[in-house]
C-alpha cells in the first residue's frame, strides 16, 4: 500500500537522523529525571547546621528538627562562615549554629545561646517555628533533669534520662490536626509523575513540530514532485504524509510513556483513556506539523517557527511550569491551549484513577482540535504540492 | 577595510535579514523571561500565613497562646492573625479560603489542664496550607512544650525520688521549675539576602542559554560557503583563509553580545529584571559572548555540515543548560546538581548574575568572568587546531 510505505519512509528518516536522537529520545528523559529532583520535594525545607563538638545532645537536637513537623533536609557544615553565605546566597533556607560543647556545658549546669541564621523575610521566619519548636522539647527536658537533680540526689545524666522517659509517658497539652478540602496537587507517591505526563505533551508537539521541516525538504528537493509523476493519487501522498507524521509523533508519545513507566514506575491509568489522549494529541500535532510545513518558506523558517510555537504553547498550556500554580490570566489563557487538555486528562486518569468516560469532555476538545488543524494542515499540504 | 572586516560586515547583514537568526537570538529568549517572570512573579512575594484563631476557652492560657508565639508572628508580619467567635466560622473561612489555618481552643481548655487533666487545641488546616500548616504545627508542638516544662520537671522529680510524691518536693520544683531560665535559648542572626528575584534569574538563563545557539550564525556559515562553493571563490581572491576565519568570529561575537545586551536591556527595560554594576555586567557579557564563540568554533571545527554543526551546539548547550540552571534554580535542587552546575558556563554566568544582582560589585563578576573566558579560549583554541582544514576544506 503506498500510503504506508510513504508513511513508513517519513518515519525511517525521523529516526536516522542523528541529531533526532537526541531531541527524542535523551532530552525528555533528562527533563523528566530533572524535574523529578528539582521539584519531587517541593516544600522540603533545606536547613544547614553546624553541630562540630556539639555532642549527643546536639545531634538529637539535630534528630529532633529532622523529624518534626518541618518537612526538612539538614546539610552540614563546617563554620558559621560557611553557614551564612550559604544561607545569603539561597542554598540553604535556614542555618542553625550549635556551639561546640553543647553538649557539656548543659550537663554542667551552663545555659546555651543557639544562632539561627535567617534572611529576614516571612518563608524564614516561619520556618524557624520549627527550630524553636525542637529547642523548647529538648530545653524543657534540661530543665526538668536540672530541678530533679538539685531536689533529690539522682546523678544529672541519669534525671536526663528520666525527663525523656517521662515526656513520652505524659499526657500533657496535646493538638489535633485536621485537614479541610481538597490540594491542588494531588498527593502522589512519585516524583517524576508530573514531569513525565508535561513532559509527553510538550515534546510529542515539539518532535511534531521538528518533523515539520521534512514536508518542505519533501517538496524542495522535488520528492513530491516526482511522487506525484507516477501514477499515484494526490489524496494517496496526502494520507501517507499525515500517517509520515502521526507515526512520528505517536513514537515520540509511546517511547516517554513505556520509558518512565519502566525505568521510574510512572503510572498512566487506565489504558483506555490515556490511549485516547494520546492518539488524538499525535493528531493535534499531525495536524500542526502539516499546517507549518506547508505554509513555511524554507525549512529554517519551518523549524525556527516549530520549536518557538511548540515551547510557547508548552508553556502556555503548563507542559513547563505545572498549570496549578497559574494564576489570572494565565489560568484562563492556559485553557486555549491543547496541551492544558491533555494534561488535564492525563491528571484525571492518573491521580482519581478515572476511566476513559471520566476524561471525555477532555478527549471531546483535544478531538476539534486534530479536526480542525488536521483538515486545515490537509488543504495546505494539497495545496502546496499541487502548486509545485 | 581589512578583508576580515569586509566579510564581517557583510555576514552580519545577511544574518540580520534572515529572521531565523532574529528569533533565535532575541525573540525567543525575550518571551521565554517574560513568560517564566508571570508564572513565577507571585513567588517572589514570599510567605504570608492567614490564620484565624478561636478562642472558646477564655482561660489563661488560650490567653497565653495568643498574646504569646501567635502575636509574634502576626507582630512580624509573617501571619495574619483574625479572631474568630467559633468553629463552625472557622471552618467556613478555611473553606471559603479566606484563611489557610485555624486554631482552636475548645471551652474549659485552660482549667482542664492547670487541674492536670491534659487538654487537646485542634488544628484545622486547608489542604492547600502546606508550609503554613507545618508552621502552626511546628508553633503549637514548641508552645505544648513549654506549657509542659513545669509539670514534666515535677513527674521527673517524683520519678527521682523513687515514685513517691511528696507535697514539699513537688512544692519546690514547681517553684523551681517555674523561676528557672531556659537552658537552651536561640539568637536570631539576620543576614542579607544575596540572591536575584526570579524574573532576574531566568532573564539571565535565557540570555545565556539563547547565546550559545546564537553565536553558530557566524561560523556555520563556513559549512554553508564551502557546500556553495563560494569559499573557494573567496580564496581565490587576496584574502587569506585567516581573515576569512577572523571575519566569521567576529560575526559570532558581535551577534551573541547583541543579543545578550538585548536581553538584559529588554528585560531590564520592560520586565523589570535588575542587573547591578554596569561594568561587572558588561565584563560577564562579554565573558559570555566569548566562552559562546568558543564552543561554537569547536563544535563547527569537528563537524562537516551546517546541519551537524547546529546538532552538535544544540545537543552540548542544552545538555550544559539544563545542569546549569537554564531551567530551574541549580541552588534549590540537591547538593549533587548544586556542584554539578559549576562545571558548566551556564552555572558561573548565573552565579555571576545572582552576585551583581544582589549588590556585588565589578570584583565579583571576575571569577565568573574568568572561568568563561577559559572556557571559551580552551574551547576555540581546540577549535583552531582544525581551522586551516575548516575554512579551506
Amino acid at each position: 500500500m503506498v500510503a504506508f510505505e510513504i508513511a513508513r519512509v517519513n518515519l525511517l528518516r525521523a529516526l536516522r537522523d542523528r541529531t533526532n536522537l537526541f531531541f527524542v529520545f535523551l532530552l525528555p528523559l533528562i527533563l523528566i529525571v530533572v524535574l523529578g529532583f528539582a521539584f519531587g520535594g517541593t516544600g522540603t525545607s533545606r536547613v544547614g547546621v553546624v553541630r562540630d563538638g556539639a555532642g549527643t545532645l546536639g545531634d538529637e537536637l539535630v534528630a529532633a528538627i529532622e523529624g518534626g513537623e518541618l518537612d526538612v533536609d539538614i546539610r552540614d557544615r563546617g563554620s558559621l562562615a560557611a553557614l551564612r553565605a550559604d544561607v545569603e546566597a539561597g542554598r540553604l533556607d535556614l542555618g542553625l549554629l550549635i556551639p561546640p560543647g553543647y553538649d557539656a556545658d548543659l550537663r554542667a549546669g551552663q545555659d546555651v545561646e543557639l544562632t539561627l541564621v535567617a534572611r529576614p523575610e516571612n518563608l524564614y521566619l516561619a520556618l524557624g517555628q520549627g527550630i524553636e519548636s525542637a529547642v523548647a522539647e529538648q530545653s524543657a527536658q534540661v530543665r526538668a533533669a536540672r530541678v530533679a537533680a538539685a531536689a533529690t540526689d539522682i546523678d544529672p545524666a541519669a534525671a536526663l534520662e528520666l525527663a525523656r522517659d517521662e515526656r513520652e509517658q505524659m499526657d500533657g497539652l496535646r493538638v489535633a490536626a485536621s485537614t479541610v478540602g481538597s490540594a491542588t496537587f494531588p498527593t502522589i507517591g512519585n516524583p517524576f509523575a508530573l514531569g513525565a505526563q508535561s513532559q509527553t505533551v510538550l515534546f510529542m508537539f515539539l518532535t511534531s513540530m521538528t518533523a515539520a521541516t521534512q514536508l518542505i525538504l519533501t517538496r524542495q528537493l522535488g520528492v513530491s514532485r516526482r511522487m506525484l509523476a507516477t501514477p499515484t493519487k494526490v489524496s494517496t501522498i496526502l494520507l501517507g504524509e499525515l500517517g509520515g507524521r502521526f507515526a512520528i509523533a505517536m513514537m515520540q508519545g509511546l517511547f516517554i510513556v513505556i520509558v518512565s513507566a519502566a525505568l521510574f514506575g510512572v503510572g498512566w491509568g487506565s489504558l483506555p483513556g490515556a490511549s485516547a489522549v494520546i492518539v488524538s494529541f499525535a493528531l493535534i500535532g499531525t495536524g500542526a506539523a502539516m499546517l507549518v510545513g506547508s505554509f513555511a518558506r524554507n525549512a529554517e523558517q519551518a523549524g525556527a517557527i516549530g520549536t518557538v510555537l511548540g515551547m510557547l504553547l508548552g508553556a502556555l498550556g503548563g507542559a513547563m511550569v505545572p498549570g496549578e500554580l497559574f494564576e489570572e490570566p494565565l489560568s484562563t489563557i492556559t485553557r486555549l491551549t491543547p496541551h492544558y487538555w491533555a494534561i488535564d486528562a492525563f491528571r484525571d486518569l492518573v491521580f482519581e484513577g478515572v476511566g476513559i468516560e471520566g476524561v471525555l469532555l477532555q478527549l471531546a476538545v483535544l478531538a476539534a482540535y486534530a479536526l480542525v488543524l488536521v483538515l486545515i494542515g490537509t488543504w495546505g499540504l494539497r495545496r502546496s504540492l499541487t502548486r509545485g | 577595510m581589512p578583508a576580515a572586516l569586509e566579510i564581517a560586515r557583510k555576514d552580519l547583514r545577511q544574518r540580520i535579514r534572515d529572521r531565523s537568526a532574529l528569533l533565535v537570538a532575541i525573540v525567543a529568549p525575550f518571551a521565554l523571561a517574560a513568560l517564566f517572570s508571570m508564572i513565577l512573579g507571585g513567588v517572589d512575594q514570599g510567605f504570608h500565613g492567614r490564620w484565624g484563631y478561636v478562642d472558646l476557652d477564655g482561660g489563661e492560657l488560650a490567653a497565653a497562646l495568643e498574646a504569646g508565639p501567635l502575636q509574634a508572628l502576626a507582630d512580624e508580619g509573617v501571619i495574619d492573625l483574625e479572631e474568630l467567635p467559633s468553629a463552625d466560622v472557622a471552618r467556613a473561612a478555611l473553606q471559603a479560603g479566606q484563611i489557610d489555618t485555624a486554631i482552636i481552643v475548645p471551652a474549659g481548655f485552660s482549667s482542664d489542664y492547670l487541674a492536670g487533666r491534659g487538654g487537646e487545641v485542634q488544628l484545622v488546616v486547608d489542604a492547600d496550607a502546606g508550609i503554613s500548616a507545618e508552621v502552626a504545627r511546628s508553633l503549637l508542638a514548641g508552645f505544648a512544650d513549654r506549657a509542659d516544662a513545669v509539670q514534666l520537671a515535677v513527674r521527673t522529680a517524683i520519678a527521682a525520688a523513687g515514685g513517691l510524691p511528696s507535697p514539699e518536693l513537688v512544692a519546690t520544683v514547681t517553684q523551681e521549675a517555674r523561676s528557672m531560665p531556659d537552658p537552651v535559648t536561640v539568637a536570631d542572626l539576620d543576614v542579607a539576602d544575596r540572591q536575584a528575584g526570579y524574573t532576574t534569574y531566568y532573564a539571565g538563563a535565557m540570555a545565556i542559554l539563547f547565546v550559545f545557539l546564537t553565536a553558530q550564525f557566524g561560523l556555520t556559515s563556513i559549512h554553508a560557503e564551502r557546500r556553495a562553493g563560494t569559499m573557494a571563490r573567496i580564496l581565490a581572491a587576496p584574502v587569506r583563509w585567516p581573515s576569512v576565519l577572523l571575519g566569521k568570529l567576529i560575526v559570532s561575537l558581535v551577534l551573541s553580545l547583541v543579543s545578550m545586551t538585548v536581553i538584559v536591556l529588554g528585560t531590564g527595560l520592560l520586565l523589570g529584571a535588575t542587573w547591578g554594576d554596569p561594568v561587572g555586567l558588561a565584563v560577564l557579557l562579554l565573558a559570555g559572548a566569548l566562552s559562546a564563540t568558543g564552543i561554537a568554533l569547536l563544535a563547527v571545527a569537528f563537524t562537516q555540515t551546517e546541519e551537524q554543526a547546529g546538532a552538535a551546539v544544540a545537543i552540548v548547550t542544552l545538555s550544559l543548560a539544563v545542569l546549569g540552571g537554564s531551567f530551574f534554580p541549580a541552588n534549590q535542587s540537591s547538593e549533587l546538581l548544586a556542584q554539578l552546575s559549576l562545571v558548566t558556563p551556564h552555572g558561573w554566568f548565573l552565579r555571576g548574575v545572582n552576585d551583581l544582582a544582589t549588590g556585588g560589585d565589578v570584583a565579583s563578576a571576575a571569577a565568573p568572568a574568568l572561568v568563561l573566558v577559559v572556557i571559551g579560549l580552551v574551547c576555540g583554541g581546540l577549535g583552531l587546531l582544525r581551522a586551516r582544514r575548516m575554512v579551506t576544506g
